[in-house]
């Protein structure tokens, strides 16, 4: 439905949620978690594909000659990226459907990161959608920026030091070298996002975690505006600049599948 | 005649003195092990782990859910290890909170068929069962494969009188020779295999979404 109002702008973002206690809300159970991450996606995808499907699995009552409304508009499903922090069967999912595959990128080193996506990437390839570095691959990454990096550390430090996802632990110094996070100057976002695709190639999508560690609301709104007016336009620029010939500059939506099918179509009447 | 191959010994000790009495016990350990494996003309890479050097970085591993690169690197040597000596202070009538957390943080299915010999230092001999209610069941849980002597030191055993004119130190050096020689055994015995890596190996999707309909267990499970 979202994606007809939003005229094919939409793409999916698919995570299994990862605490014991969530599960039951839903009538669930984690220690099936990848199970019935696979269950219901291989389901959505044949119903985002088929007009009318026959459907029996284990968790959920069977489905016979059931038609799920409204279609896909114009034939063309959104775009799916299958999220995952830390489990290798998620990115293996996404290699197998040549879905995109999201990683969060934040609250762990980089190492980690690169395994995960050098798995999906290789696994993408071994499934016959691509070589593995046309894959689609979307970053997370935590950002907090001030015009000085003193002044954008000064004013952190005590959200970090009580934020209850980093304080405690180590320090926001020894925190900023050993994941993503990146608390500076904007020049200093645009060169450690920059840096992100060294250690997971050229990739499609970042997103920014602006709003966390209980900033107020209107710190958090300064964030976006530097994200939009400083950061992001240089950064499509740099990427873009960077790119190898061949390497998708975004993930297939709806738009550009369509305008993909028009302009074969073209071909064909032309040829 | 073709030198074999060394092995790999990693010692971990969570004494907390400089020196500890656990630290003292390990080397007793490390050199007999040591000793054992030469005198098969086996060498013996020794690396020994102090766990008050971790004590920040495992709070932070706890805390952060991933481990700082100094405590990463401590994790992977016990991993890659041929060969596993523990020693703990018995604190409370168990293994010490600083001994327990890094065996919270590493790779749970990481010691699974690792040659370990697991032994405690007390203050006096009434806790020496801790090795074997406390120490055994925690290494028989992540699958390590301990050796049948534990040894246990109470301060009695490093000296003094005695019983009916045997030295106290005499059987505590009975006893880590026996254990010494259990592990360098078992160390011998075969090159440990470290357990499949997920990101190595990937497991096909086609048998992933099998065991899905077949078993209803998953991958994580």
């Amino acid at each position: 439905m979202l994606q007809h109002l939003a005229g094919g702008r939409v793409d999916l973002m698919m995570g299994r949620g990862n605490m014991g206690p969530v599960y039951p809300w839903f009538g669930q159970d984690i220690r099936n978690g990848i199970p019935l991450a696979y269950e219901n996606y291989a389901l959505l995808h044949r119903l985002l594909r088929e007009d009318v499907v026959d459907w029996q699995g284990k968790f959920r009552t069977p489905l016979t000659g059931f038609t799920s409304t409204p279609r896909p508009l114009d034939g063309v499903p959104p775009f799916v990226w299958h999220g995952s922090i830390r489990s290798p069967e998620i990115a293996e999912q996404a290699a197998y459907y040549g879905d995109g595959f999201f990683h969060n990128n934040i609250f762990w080193p980089k190492e980690h990161v690169q395994r995960m996506v050098a798995l999906y990437r290789q696994r993408f390839e071994h499934y016959g959608h691509g070589p593995a570095d046309h894959a689609i691959v979307g970053l997370g990454g935590h950002v907090f920026m001030r015009a000085n990096s003193q002044d954008a550390i000064r004013e952190f430090r005590p959200y970090f030091d009580h934020a209850p996802v980093y304080g405690g632990g180590p320090s926001l110094e020894e925190y900023m070298e050993q994941t993503p996070m990146t608390i500076g100057s904007p020049q200093e976002v645009i060169d450690r996002t920059l840096s992100f695709r060294e250690i997971v190639g050229d990739y499609q999508r970042q997103l920014f975690l602006a709003d966390h560690a209980g900033l107020p609301l209107k710190t958090v709104l300064e964030q976006l505006d530097m994200l939009g007016e400083l950061v992001v336009p240089v950064l499509r620029k740099e990427f873009e600049a960077l790119r190898p010939a061949g390497v998708p500059d975004g993930p297939p939506l709806h738009p550009r599948v369509l305008a993909a099918e028009a302009a074969r179509a073209a071909e064909t009447v032309v040829a | 005649m073709k030198a074999l191959p060394a092995r790999s010994l990693v010692v971990v000790s969570a004494g907390l003195g400089q020196p500890s009495t656990s630290r003292l016990l390990a080397d007793r350990l490390s050199v007999a092990v040591d000793r054992y494996l030469r005198d098969v003309g086996v060498e013996a890479d020794i690396e020994v782990i102090e766990l008050r050097e971790y004590a920040q970085d495992l709070t932070n591993n706890l805390l952060t859910g991933f481990p700082s690169p100094r405590l990463q690197a401590s994790l992977d040597a016990v991993l890659g290890a041929d060969g596993l000596i523990v020693v703990t202070p018995i604190f409370s009538a168990s293994f010490s909170g600083l001994f327990k957390m890094f065996f919270d943080v590493i790779d749970r299915d990481g010691l699974a068929g690792k040659p370990s010999l697991i032994a405690a230092t007390g203050g006096s001999t009434r806790h020496s069962l801790a090795i074997d209610y406390a120490l055994r069941p925690l290494f028989a849980y992540l699958n390590a494969a301990v050796v049948a002597t534990g040894v246990y030191a109470a301060a009695e055993d490093w000296g003094g009188a005695g019983v009916a004119g045997v030295a106290a130190d005499s059987r505590l050096v009975e006893r880590v020779d026996r254990a010494a020689r259990e592990l360098a055994a078992a160390m011998l015995a075969g090159p440990h295999r470290a357990p499949a890596d997920p990101f190595e190996a990937p497991v096909p999707f086609e048998e992933l979404l099998r065991w899905n309909s077949a078993s209803g267990r998953g991958a994580d499970d």
